[in-house]
């Protein structure tokens, strides 16, 4: 599914364009820290902080994006997306976490959260011109 | 050969005492976003404090008093006071973000919530001050420090395209993806940072607390001239790591463990346990120096006995300074305030302050009845007068850019 969001400067697009760019940054960060978890690169428990700071700027762009008033379809449409993809991204990092926790084998996890940073750049591209 | 290894340890001192909470998320954060086309801001930054921390570190072997005391008796109490309100809060804000970033690395080693830790370390930095000998407490820390060095090797590691990173330095220009408002706001903290005023504070009250003298002068210069440039290429190397991992990622810094990420992806496990001693110890260190200087500050406006080197019972006001300031800091951080945004806030309010730090400091430098012939010669003077002018600008473009950009959003 892709929103076209051209045309659309005021309104709830910046916000939601802002909340992209900062799911983004977070999920990105989880996906680096996992994987040099993976890698054997570096502690457990830098590990586990990086995730669980992701994991609370996850929730902070759900606050925002929940509290982002929408009137126009397209907004509405917007909204919607974005709330998909932030559902999907607290799924995996939350996912992420156990497996960390439990000491279990990461390549799986890995691949997951590269797959949800992936689907977090495209939102980024496509919303953040108009943040 | 001891005047050679007390000449190296004074500048390895200064080198890993640069740093601290402010430089390391600041520099991060602009190089996560900015890449190295802030870098020329730290040059800036770097030569300003290496020219009033000089001039106060000579005010205090010259005079033998530390530059707020001259300041208070030199520009009277209304001056004075200025400098002290100014330069205190600045202080307290700067120290509240120094322990929270003490707790937050101890959170990276340990996995134990910073909460926990915030305690734990104002107890430690009190303790320190209350029982541990002021050369020690110093050279320890500046030593450790040192383990920040593991940023510019791990920027070796990593692999750099060296033209492009020179590139971005040396024809800076902003970033498409950001706003001008941003990259000046940007501008603004780095200098802020790099020019915190407790460092010329501590600076001229550690002279004190060592008892420099004229004889001492030379010394004191090696350290500043050598010391400070090499921790600003430390600064550099935080930035140039974050823009060659975080930057392609859209990774933008908002924590203090984003800060370790690269150093992981370039020197593996061995980098990252030096990186996050190194973390510790700046921030202690830091934490050390903020809290003496809120007492050094108070203790000198009031007149009241002050100093490491006198037993605490005879220097008890100045101690009680401290203990209350280290208590404000801590409640500050129980309300659950995110010390990386403390640090944030605390180089831009800094940035605000500084006319009302090095103004005086000028003045004082140049005064023949307390400097002699060791006051500011006309070079020294032709640079701090631009420096004003830059401090200045600094200073009154902050809050509006602040307002402005969302404080850099």
């Amino acid at each position: 599914m892709v929103v076209v969001l051209s045309g659309c400067s005021g309104g709830a697009v910046p916000a939601i364009g802002a909340a992209a760019v900062q799911l983004d940054s977070a999920v990105q960060t989880a996906s680096l820290a996992l994987q040099q978890a993976d890698a054997d690169i570096t502690f457990t428990p830098v590990a586990e902080t990086t995730l669980e700071n992701a994991i609370t700027e996850v929730d902070d762009v759900s606050t925002q994006l929940s509290e982002t008033p929408v009137q126009t379809g397209r907004e509405q449409e917007a909204k919607r997306e974005a709330t998909a993809v932030l559902q999907d991204a607290v799924a995996v990092l939350d996912d992420a976490r156990t497996a960390l926790q439990a000491g279990d084998d990461l390549p799986d996890t890995v691949e997951q959260l590269q797959q949800t940073a992936k689907q977090t750049a495209e939102l980024r591209e496509r919303w953040e011109p108009f943040s | 050969m001891k005047r050679v290894l007390g000449v190296a340890l004074g500048v390895l001192t200064a080198i890993g005492g640069f740093l601290d909470i402010g430089d390391l998320v600041t520099n991060a954060v602009v190089g996560s976003r900015f890449g190295l086309s802030l870098a020329w801001v730290v040059l800036v930054g770097v030569v300003g404090i290496c020219l009033f921390a000089q001039m106060s570190g000579r005010v205090a072997a010259v005079s033998g008093r530390a530059t707020f005391e001259i300041i208070r008796e030199r520009l009277g109490p209304k001056a004075g006071l200025a400098n002290l309100s100014a330069s205190f809060l600045i202080n307290l804000l700067t120290l509240t973000a120094e322990i929270g970033g003490i707790a937050l690395a101890l959170q990276l080693a340990s996995s134990v919530s910073p909460g926990l830790w915030i305690p734990v370390a104002a107890f430690a930095v009190w303790l320190v001050i209350w029982r541990v000998k002021f050369s020690i407490m110093e050279n320890v820390t500046g030593l450790v420090g040192l383990c920040l060095i593991v940023f510019a090797v791990a920027l070796f590691l990593l692999g750099p395209d060296w033209s492009k990173l020179a590139e971005q330095a040396f024809a800076p220009s902003v970033p498409g993806s950001e706003s001008a408002g941003a990259y000046w706001y940007y501008a603004v903290a780095l200098f802020g940072a790099a020019m915190t005023p407790y460092e010329v504070f501590f600076f001229s009250s550690g002279a004190v607390e060592e008892k420099w003298t004229k004889k001492d002068i030379g010394q004191s210069r090696i350290n500043v001239l050598v010391g400070f440039p090499l921790g600003g290429v430390l600064s550099v190397a935080i930035a140039a790591c974050a823009t060659i991992v975080l930057l392609p990622r859209g990774i933008e810094v908002s924590s203090l463990s984003q800060i370790v990420l690269p150093v992981a992806e370039g020197g593996g496990k061995l980098a990252v346990a030096f990186v996050i001693v190194g973390i510790v110890a700046a921030t202690f260190g830091a934490a050390l120096e903020t809290t003496l200087s809120s007492g050094y500050t108070l203790a000198q406006f009031f007149g009241w006995s002050w100093g490491k080197f006198r037993k605490p019972a005879e220097a008890a006001r100045f101690h009680v300074a401290m203990i209350v300031c280290l208590l404000v800091g801590l409640a500050v951080l129980a309300t659950g305030v995110d010390p990386i945004l403390v640090t944030e806030y605390s180089v831009v309010f800094s940035a605000i302050a500084l006319p009302l730090t090095y103004l005086p400091i000028l003045i004082v430098a140049n005064d023949e009845q307390y400097m002699g012939d060791a006051r500011n010669g006309r070079v020294t003077n032709a640079f701090a007068l631009v420096y004003l002018v830059i401090i200045l600008v600094a200073s009154i473009a902050a809050i509006p850019l602040m307002i402005l950009t969302g404080a850099g959003a």
